[in-house]
């Protein structure tokens, strides 16, 4: 699943926290509340590896 | 005879001896030349240090632009001692490290040259290796997703709960000190998207999210019926035995409080195909 949106807004019930994903294979969207939402952005290789050939452009996990 | 030996002893500096004899060589401050260069985290100094014990004697240096690690996510619960278990991923980087024998340098490592094997550092210098050993980890950020961004500037208090992990950013390590402070009530979503982080991926993450949050619901601060939802196109994740049935082994066998730490256990693990 993909996060396609996050909602936090202000209700008369407090705060409403909403994260918004699509389905990659049904295409449908599904949407969960949450109280924490911790996400790690996508890796890519750091600036020293810029101008050499260690490290890979595409990090790959085996 | 033997008097006059314990004498001597009294008003002699006694000086460092390597198990083996001879003194501990003290490093040139200025040296540009180094059998193994270091460019790293905790691992890094933690090979050096065991090169140290291990009575390496070329010459070492680290680099690294941090003088402490910490978990940032619980930093103040694991530094009050509350986590005993869990300190050990707290710690200055020179902590492990005889800065009498090897430099360790707070530059930054800006450029690689393997051809010439050369490193070079922020402020234009440039140092020679053997070895290099390479702990860098890998470049995540977030600044400019548009999903993110609206919600990850608002403080240190990080009162809209969306957090993103940024190793190498002070604003979010700082900001992530709260993370499990300010979780308050519902679900706690832990979203993976590309090569997993070296934290979340992690059985230790884990247990210790499951120690902080076990022990909120012991004491009733968090609902019975809150779940860690992880949700990741890795199906691989959560295989591996180390990340899951140890883990979920050792947290049955603490029965901290027993049949609460069900939640971790039956913890829905959703991924790219929807399983749950």
């Amino acid at each position: 699943m993909e996060l396609v949106g996050i909602d936090v807004k202000q209700t008369v019930n407090g705060l409403s926290r909403l994260a918004t994903f699509k389905d990659l294979k049904s295409g449908q969207n599904v949407t969960m509340n949450f109280g924490t939402f911790l996400t790690t952005p996508k890796s890519r290789k750091r600036e020293l590896y810029n101008n050499n050939d260690i490290a890979d452009e595409d990090v790959v996990f085996i | 005879m033997r008097a006059s030996r314990s004498v001597k002893r009294l008003i002699t500096i006694p000086k460092k001896f390597f198990a083996g004899g001879g003194a501990v060589k003290k490093i040139d401050p200025n040296l540009k030349d180094f059998d193994v260069i270091f460019v790293g985290g905790l691992n890094s100094s933690l090979i050096l240090k065991t090169f140290q014990q291990k009575h390496f004697h070329g010459t070492m240096a680290a680099f690294n632009h941090s003088s402490k690690f910490n978990y940032e996510h619980l930093y103040d619960y694991v530094i009050a001692g509350n986590m005993k278990s869990f300190k050990y991923s707290a710690m200055p980087f020179t902590s492990l490290v005889d800065l009498a024998q090897s430099r360790v340098m707070k530059d930054t490592v800006t450029q690689i040259n393997p051809a010439k094997n050369q490193v070079t550092t922020s402020r234009g210098e440039v140092f020679n290796y053997k070895t290099l050993v390479l702990n860098t980890g890998l470049n995540q950020k977030s600044e400019g997703d548009p999903i993110l961004a609206p919600y990850l500037n608002d403080g240190d208090y990080g009162k809209t709960r969306v957090f993103v992990h940024e190793p190498s950013s002070g604003y979010h390590l700082s900001r992530n000190s709260r993370i499990f402070h300010m979780h308050k009530d519902g679900d706690f979503i832990v979203y993976l998207t590309g090569g997993p982080n070296k934290r979340e991926s992690y059985e230790h993450w884990y247990l210790m999210l499951d120690t902080y949050l076990a022990r909120s619901q012991s004491v009733g601060s968090h609902s019975q019926s809150m779940r860690i939802k992880v949700i990741t196109p890795h199906n691989y994740l959560f295989k591996f035995p180390f990340a899951n049935e140890v883990v979920m082994e050792e947290i049955s066998n603490r029965s901290m409080i027993g049949k609460k730490l069900y939640y971790l256990l039956r913890c829905p693990l959703w991924n790219g195909a929807g399983r749950n």
